[in-house]
């Protein structure tokens, strides 16, 4: 794949890739520089772009092992408080109040339920990913899921948190 | 117009049921989300208002996520892209066979012109070298027609296993070429060290004469 390409169809992912790295990491620093050694392996590795079906999954890949390497590494876990207190919030107070909610919703869920919820939600990682972040089996991620996302609607019902 | 919306509803409720089993893939998800997004408030059934604003709630934090980006992370990125040559990830070495006939020729010929400048055994004078130079270059010339000739047209070698055969080649040439010459070239070289040690005597002689 060279440089052209590269830039058009591989670069634009940073924004979700970061947001894949800051759920898994629950830390926007260390988030970045998986980011960066992501792109930085993928780039190295471009001519091998053309050969894959999916080079954004290719992407989402890559970043995913680097991720849990430095899970392993840290071995930390952290849940969806740590991710939105480093967030910028939006100016508008709308939107302030709305991520203000969302907080405390899901701040309010168990802690595996809150953590499958922010990957899913918020890094955009598929079960069989959550699944190798946490260590927990595919058919006990989609049980986590379904019950942190019935939870959170009789939350935003009741909104009595 | 209004059985399309009516359909399209009846596969949003299949879907949101999948999605609070936890079973949705994320393009399922997205699919949701864009149906609430698209769709009037009025025309969402009452009972899904409360799903479409938990959809809007999770876009607005997905957004917040991505948003929260370092700001120089993109320059750092573009930056790395930038420092790094195009060429593929294996950087390609070509070798052109008029080059390496050149450097084999060139070679060649500084060798052929030293062991053919003087013939050994007998004392050098002035048209004996020149002779020998021309004979010499006349050589090298012929070798270099003959290495040109080898090839038609201009080649390009890109496959570096071939490009080393052919260096290799152009070497053993050289090596072969300086194994004829080096006898000769130390006879030479003796050669000139004599006639150089009776230029200097005549010289200092004439010297002697004068003064």
């Amino acid at each position: 794949m060279d440089k052209s390409r590269f830039e058009i169809e591989i670069l634009p992912l940073y924004r979700t890739l970061y947001a894949m790295s800051v759920t898994i990491l629950g830390d926007r620093d260390n988030a970045a520089d998986a980011v960066q050694e992501a792109f930085a392996k993928l780039w190295e590795r471009r001519s091998d772009l053309d050969n894959v079906a999916s080079p954004e999954a290719y992407a989402r890949t890559v970043v995913k092992h680097l991720c849990l390497n430095r899970l392993r590494e840290a071995s930390r876990r952290r849940g969806m408080d740590d991710v939105v207190e480093g967030v910028q919030l939006d100016t508008a107070a709308e939107t302030r109040s709305e991520l203000s909610l969302l907080r405390r919703m899901v701040g309010s869920l168990p802690p595996m339920q809150r953590r499958v919820l922010t990957l899913s939600s918020f890094g955009g990682c598929s079960n069989d990913e959550i699944a190798q972040i946490t260590g927990e089996s595919q058919s006990n991620v989609r049980q986590l899921l379904s019950r942190a996302r019935k939870k959170l609607k009789e939350l935003y019902n009741k909104q009595t948190i | 117009m209004k059985s399309t919306l009516h359909n399209d509803i009846d596969r949003l409720r299949r879907s949101l049921e999948r999605y609070y089993e936890g079973e949705t893939t994320a393009d399922e998800e997205l699919c949701i989300s864009r149906f609430f997004m698209d769709v009037a408030d009025e025309e969402i059934p009452a009972d899904l208002h409360d799903d479409a604003e938990i959809f809007r709630l999770m876009a607005v934090g997905q957004e917040s996520v991505e948003s929260a980006v370092p700001d120089d992370l993109e320059a750092k990125l573009r930056a790395m892209i930038n420092e790094e040559p195009e060429a593929g990830a294996a950087r390609k070495r070509k070798f052109t066979w008029l080059r390496m006939a050149g450097w084999a020729t060139a070679a060649a010929a500084a060798v052929l012109i030293g062991f053919t400048f003087v013939p050994a055994g007998r004392q050098a004078d002035v048209s004996t070298i020149e002779s020998g130079v021309n004979a010499a270059d006349d050589v090298a010339a012929v070798e270099a027609d003959h290495l040109i000739d080898d090839c038609d047209a201009y080649i390009e070698i890109t496959d570096p296993e071939e490009a080393a055969r052919l260096a290799e080649e152009a070497f053993a040439l050289i090596r072969t070429k300086m194994a004829a010459g080096r006898s000769p070239l130390e006879k030479t070289d003796g050669k000139l060290r004599k006639l150089n040690f009776t230029i200097n005597r005549i010289l200092h002689n004439k010297s002697l004469k004068t003064s």
